[in-house]
């Protein structure tokens, strides 16, 4: 009987636990990991963040759904990885902290025969001093208990905005080494169309912040759209929205610190500038959750296991270098750690060997890059890619040393759906097709990218394309019937 | 000196790759011929793509001297969007208003590759954002609304590739929506008219019929569509959405015709 233990219940890990167990039945172990006990729909939590939906509705019980599908679940969060075993044993382990109110603080050893890491990111709010819900200056819309908060300062917002006060919105980025640019911007607008709905537009000035080097670049060095009958530039699509919707922008901006109802930020070109607020809504950088790794003897092997960005090495080029030469062969396409080969990192938790946009530092020596985003779609498609090729190994149809199936991000496009207001007859998303997600500039010369299949449009069918997905979602995710036919 | 291509020609209208190799020669080789298209055409600007080099570089000529951007992209800018008229070399006859920030600041890269900064203003600043546009395959047309677009394309023709205003797969959706319509009065009208149960007997029939022709529409539209790549409405995502519909339109009367029976 072989033992898989998944860290992490995200898309990446809820994915690939479920469907290891589905393929290997009951003749194997699936154990997962988890702090939280809930499985959260992420993309939905914008419309948490507007009081469009309760944080009910982007939310599930895992251990019934692990209960049903025979998975083992462990309310918990992992603490260090012994992929050598210990003394007297060479069988490795995890070291997990109970999370669940009826053992909270107890650890115990889980062995493992493979390793998945899914552990997504830490949300780095300690990068910029102030920002964040915790520090009380800023909001976040990352997980669906901030979006609940950041909503009920929204609707404080539009109380006082109805009583006459005038109020700025700032919405974006808040440090310049962020990902996750798509989010805010959805933010941004469905907050734009619930001002408009609730009849205090005209009372709020909206202003987009962020690490982006153009408006558009959404952290994969922009898409190409076909539009109106040729390929055009997301930047654009982006300047036309923000300038129709009367949202105004910075870019290219590394927030340094926030305080009360203000911010300090410095440019690409170096200078400094100040921001005020009454409501504002910024994304933090991501690190790895502070997962820490010991040999055999107990020596401390993070580094060896993990990148500086705390996440896990895979199977991708570390070697640093520089724009001119990135390859699409730069990317992993199994996410097996190279030194422990019965260890993967799935989702978020895996490191990626360099950014998809152009790297840019201030004159000052501060990185203002976007980091590489992984929604929805690349995360689940690497985690059934990882869960496959250790259920073959497992089965004894291929080794460690030869797996078979690829999910490289070089050569995976990914459907995004950003809503742009939420509602039956007068919502709005911008659907965007973008292949690959990391451009191939070998293959595809000039972007990177194949303009035969990227596509986009802006309309009311995208709004309601995005509100099936969020059901779909929930459903496969809840393992309902006909869970394993709906497509990542 | 290089060919300055117009509207609509397909090598104008290409999305530009960033220069990534800047001790490539194909850069100096561009620069030149875009200095001596410049030159005899009397221009103060020019995106290298207007001679069909689909690569982020744009000359701009400033007291006769040449500024050099590669990669530009606007990271600031200041002030509030105003109308601004404007007319391109690459778009002969046509004048079109768009909105343009009065100053942007631009970070690019020289010629060796090294990151520079530059904050323009006034005409200077609407120059270059046409030019930053258009290596990003932008044009005048595409910041216009839908309507004024389609104004443009009427008096300017469009570029070929766009969707012919009409397909014999849209007769053919057109001529089916009429069938369904017909379909669903009669089983409306059943209860009361006796000719109108005709449709309740022969409701699997009629199933099967408007089932085939669907299929028919999505084979054909596949077909039709082959050469108009570039046309959302040909993309076969949307072929496959309007039959999934209609199929399902002629489930559901199916189904309400066997309740009514």
């Amino acid at each position: 009987m072989a033992k898989i233990v998944v860290l992490g219940a995200g898309v990446s890990g809820h994915t690939a636990a479920t469907f290891a167990k589905h393929w290997l039945g009951d003749k194997h172990e699936v154990v997962v990991v988890s702090p939280n006990s809930k499985w959260n729909w992420i993309p939905s939590n914008i419309w948490v963040g507007v009081g469009e939906m309760s944080p009910d509705e982007v939310v599930f019980e895992l251990a019934p759904v692990y209960q049903k599908a025979g998975i083992d679940f462990k309310q918990a969060k992992a603490v260090s990885i012994h992929p050598e075993g210990k003394e007297g044993s060479d069988r490795p382990y995890v070291t997990i902290e109970y999370t669940d109110p009826n053992k909270a603080g107890e650890t115990e050893e889980v062995d493992y025969d493979f390793l998945i890491n899914a552990t997504g990111p830490k949300l780095n709010f300690a990068a910029t001093p102030g920002l964040g819900p915790d520090e009380g200056n800023t909001l976040s819309v990352c997980t669906y208990l901030h979006a609940a908060e950041a909503n009920t300062h929204f609707q404080n917002a539009i109380e006082r905005m109805k009583k006459g006060e005038k109020l700025k919105f700032l919405i974006g980025t808040g440090h310049g080494m962020c990902t996750c640019q798509g989010a805010a911007f959805e933010y941004i607008f469905n907050i734009e169309h619930e001002l408009n709905k609730a009849g205090v537009r005209d009372k709020a000035e909206i202003k987009w912040i962020s690490n982006e080097q153009f408006l558009g670049d959404f952290g994969v060095a922009g898409l190409h759209i076909k539009w109106g009958g040729h390929i055009v530039s997301s930047k654009v699509l982006a300047e036309s929205l923000f300038a129709e919707r009367g949202v105004d922008w910075i870019t290219g901006a590394h927030v340094k610190e926030i305080q009360k109802g203000k911010l300090q930020y410095e440019l690409l070109d170096g200078s400094e500038g100040e921001e005020t607020f009454d409501f504002a809504m910024l994304i933090p950088p991501f690190t790895g959750v502070g997962l820490k790794a010991y040999d055999k003897e107990g020596n401390d092997i993070t580094d060896k296991v993990f990148a500086p960005n705390g996440f896990m090495k895979v199977d991708a080029d570390y070697s640093g270098k520089p724009f001119e030469e990135w390859k699409a062969e730069d990317w992993p396409k199994i996410y097996q750690n190279p030194d422990y080969k019965n260890m993967f990192a799935a989702g978020i938790a895996f490191a990626p060997p360099h950014p998809i946009s152009k790297p840019a530092k201030s004159p000052n020596g501060t990185p203002i890059t976007p980091a590489p985003p992984r929604t929805g779609m690349p995360s689940g498609i690497i985690g059934k890619t990882v869960a496959q090729n250790i259920v073959e190994v497992i089965e004894g149809k291929s080794d460690l040393e030869n797996l078979k199936h690829h999910a490289s991000m070089a050569e995976m496009g990914a459907a995004c759906i950003a809503s742009t207001g939420k509602g039956l007859l007068d919502g709005s998303a911008v659907a965007l097709t973008v292949y690959p997600v990391v451009p191939d500039y070998d293959k595809y010369p000039g972007t990177g990218r194949d303009p035969e299949y990227t596509f986009g449009e802006i309309g009311l069918a995208g709004h309601w394309i995005k509100h099936i997905l969020h059901h779909m979602f929930m459903w496969k995710a809840q393992l309902k019937p006909g869970w394993t036919l709906i497509p990542e | 000196m290089a060919e300055l291509l117009t509207y609509p020609d397909q090598r104008l209208l290409q999305i530009s790759g960033l220069v990534r190799h800047f001790d490539d020669p194909k850069i100096d080789e561009t620069i030149q011929q875009m200095k001596e298209t410049m030159e005899e055409h009397d221009l103060s600007a020019l995106a290298a793509i207007q001679i069909g080099v689909p690569l982020r570089v744009i000359l701009l000529k400033k007291e006769d001297q040449y500024m050099l951007f590669i990669n530009p992209a606007i990271y600031g800018k200041e002030g509030k969007y105003f109308p601004s008229t404007e007319s391109d070399e690459s778009l002969p006859g046509a004048k079109l208003t768009v909105q343009r920030y009065p100053v942007i600041k631009i970070m690019y890269q020289d010629r060796e590759g090294k990151d520079q900064f530059y904050r323009a203003e006034g005409e200077e600043a609407v120059t270059l954002q046409r030019k930053i546009d258009m290596v990003f395959g932008g044009y005048l047309f595409d910041k216009l609304n839908k309507k004024e677009r389609k104004r443009f394309f009427k008096e300017h023709g469009t570029y070929g590739d766009t969707c012919p205003s009409l397909f014999v797969k849209d007769k053919i959706l057109a001529a089916l929506r009429l069938f369904l319509t017909l379909h669903a009065l009669a089983i409306l009208l059943s209860p009361f008219v006796d000719m109108a149960k005709i449709v309740l007997h022969y409701n699997t029939l009629l199933f099967v019929l408007e089932f085939v022709w669907v299929i028919f529409y999505a084979i054909y539209a596949k077909y039709e569509t082959t050469k108009y790549k570039n046309c959302t409405s040909c993309q076969g995502a949307n072929v496959f959405g309007t039959s999934a519909i209609y199929i399902g339109v002629a489930t559901i009367l199916y189904l309400i015709s066997w309740m009514v029976r």
